[in-house]
């Protein structure tokens, strides 16, 4: 897959699943890092304990190459039904979920190549999804 | 490896030995081993039910080995046994009760790896399709026996044609996935059954065409009417395996988490192993595998190999996407065209049918029973048909409806609810 083509598809997954909470703001942000890119998407809807730790869940899943390289061809691409975070879990090298002061979270992806070295991100802490 | 694999795997050892073992003692072991060797060469495509062809022993031993097979390569591949694994192991080994052998597994596997390494992707990377891709087998022995070409040629024509599949199937696989969205949980069989259309159609051309098979056996061996429990049975004791000494606790969680699995959609790619826990999909298998093991044994049906295939598929995909609240509306829809069109329930088609489409599933789970229903209600009519498009060379036919009965109701659905939107 064409890296522009993943961009497209990992940050409109995530769109998909912050608008699904119907926010009233919504910004995802992606910047280009040595070995891969990181995304941010942050929302203003306040989620309890529990939400949180389904989101964490969801995107932890760990590396699964035979979901990713055939399932995840669905990633930010078929949107009906509920959005589906598991797809970009397959698929990151690190994740972080807090919650901003504003009130929503802050989702933040880590996406790297097959050798992926977290010294070479913006990674504060060891990535929890590796 | 963390505990849930290593419970999924014993399971799915045991599950095989067991196949093996009583394949092995259920008759003269030389004769078991020479009816396993003529299964090899033996037509394979819909419907030959191996037992009608060669009996108990043979088939069983069959089933062991492409069991083995698949187990073999999802080993060598580096990935753990999941979910997902689990569902294309018990596919395999379903599958091969009528229509997957060795033979005509290997040369599809070699080419989706194959297909891997020519996007600059392991082999790994594909391992799901290459598994379910082994639908495509009664092509290879088709043409390596039946289309009556010297065997010297016809060997290793087949092998390359096998190859040459595999190599196809994933981009074909891809693109069904996104027609239907993941609400067909027998995505390749949707794509070997698109595959299967032009094969055919080329075979027809050719002058050669491929009519299905009907060998069906409808006597009921006991030992045969015992696998299904004594899988229960092996779901049941690895739950209690992975905490032996408080046998209640680990039911206790295994229930909650059935009722975690209770509440998802059964989307592809919903690994219930992966997303709950291995206790409630054992669970979830368990319960499933013994709701429809006894739907037929009430309702006198045969218990024949292409019956054992949809109940081993049925407690493989209990991990990657069924569970009874989702499935329950779908039977009900086809149980309901059965008797309004008034076909035979005893018969081949509508049987398979209660049993198979159930791949159908996550369209109860995310739109509701009623959408379900519908869904179960329309794949009836048109597995009728779908198996004579591609001459029954696609063992996954009711994939391949379900995939057709899918993507109309997702494209009306996605419709209308975008229609809403505006």
């Amino acid at each position: 897959m064409k890296r522009q083509e993943l961009y497209v598809q990992l940050i409109s997954e995530l769109a998909n699943y912050l608008l699904h909470g119907n926010p009233k703001k919504m910004v995802i942000s992606m910047h280009l890092e040595p070995d891969g890119f990181h995304i941010a998407g942050i929302d203003d809807r306040p989620r309890t304990d529990k939400e949180i730790a389904d989101i964490e869940h969801s995107l932890m899943m760990h590396q699964r190459p035979e979901l990713a390289s055939y399932y995840g061809m669905m990633v930010g691409h078929d949107l009906l039904g509920s959005s589906r975070l598991e797809l970009i879990g397959f698929q990151i090298k690190g994740v972080k979920v807090e919650r901003i002061p504003e009130g929503g979270v802050m989702i933040n992806l880590w996406i790297g190549s097959e050798g992926f070295d977290p010294a070479m991100f913006t990674i504060d802490q060891e990535p929890q999804g590796s | 490896m963390v505990q849930k694999t290593k419970t999924l795997n014993a399971f799915v050892v045991v599950v095989m030995l067991g196949l093996f073992l009583a394949g092995m003692i259920e008759g003269n072991i030389i004769q078991t081993f020479q009816g396993f060797f003529r299964l090899q060469v033996t037509p394979a495509r819909l419907v030959s039910d191996f037992i009608a062809v060669e009996g108990v022993g043979p088939t069983l031993l069959n089933v062991a080995a492409v069991g083995l097979l698949g187990y073999l390569f999802v080993i060598l591949n580096g990935l753990q046994i999941t979910g997902a694994e689990v569902a294309a192991l018990f596919t395999m080994m379903g599958f091969a009760f009528f229509g997957k052998t060795l033979f005509n597994c290997i040369p599809i596997m070699i080419g989706v790896s194959l297909s891997a390494l020519i996007v600059k992707k392991k082999p790994r990377d594909y391992a799901l399709i290459a598994m379910f891709g082994t639908a495509m087998g009664p092509l290879i022995t088709f043409i390596a026996f039946e289309l009556g070409m010297r065997r010297i040629f016809a060997l290793p024509g087949s092998f390359v044609i096998g190859i040459g599949i595999g190599i196809v199937l994933p981009p074909i696989a891809i693109a069904m996935l996104r027609l239907h969205q993941g609400y067909n949980l027998y995505n390749v069989g949707f794509s070997a059954g698109f595959l299967g259309l032009f094969t055919a159609s080329l075979s027809h051309a050719a002058g050669a065409d491929i009519l299905p098979l009907s060998m069906w056996s409808t006597a009921r061996e006991p030992l045969l009417v015992a696998i299904l429990p004594a899988i229960v049975l092996i779901a049941l004791l690895c739950i209690v395996a992975e905490n032996p000494r408080h046998v209640g606790t680990g039911f206790g969680e295994a229930f909650r988490d059935f009722r975690k699995i209770l509440t998802m959609s059964g989307r592809l790619p919903s690994d219930f192993a992966d997303y709950v826990s291995s206790k409630g999909s054992l669970l979830n298998a368990a319960i499933m595998g013994i709701l429809f093991w006894l739907g037929v044994v009430l309702l006198d049906a045969p218990l024949n190999g292409p019956v054992l295939g949809g109940l081993f598929t049925i407690v493989g995909f209990s991990f990657f996407g069924k569970h009874p609240k989702n499935v329950f509306s779908v039977v009900l829809g086809i149980v309901v065209a059965i008797i309004i069109f008034g076909k035979d329930i005893y018969t081949p088609g509508p049987l398979l049918a209660i049993l198979f489409g159930t791949a159908l599933a996550p369209l109860a789970g995310e739109f509701g029973p009623i959408v379900g229903f519908i869904a179960g209600f329309l794949h009836l009519v048109i597995v009728d048909r779908t198996g004579a498009w591609h001459g029954g060379m696609d063992l996954y036919n009711n994939g391949f409806a379900a995939g057709l009965t899918a993507t109309l109701i997702v494209s009306i659905i996605e419709w209308y609810r975008s229609a809403q939107d505006e």
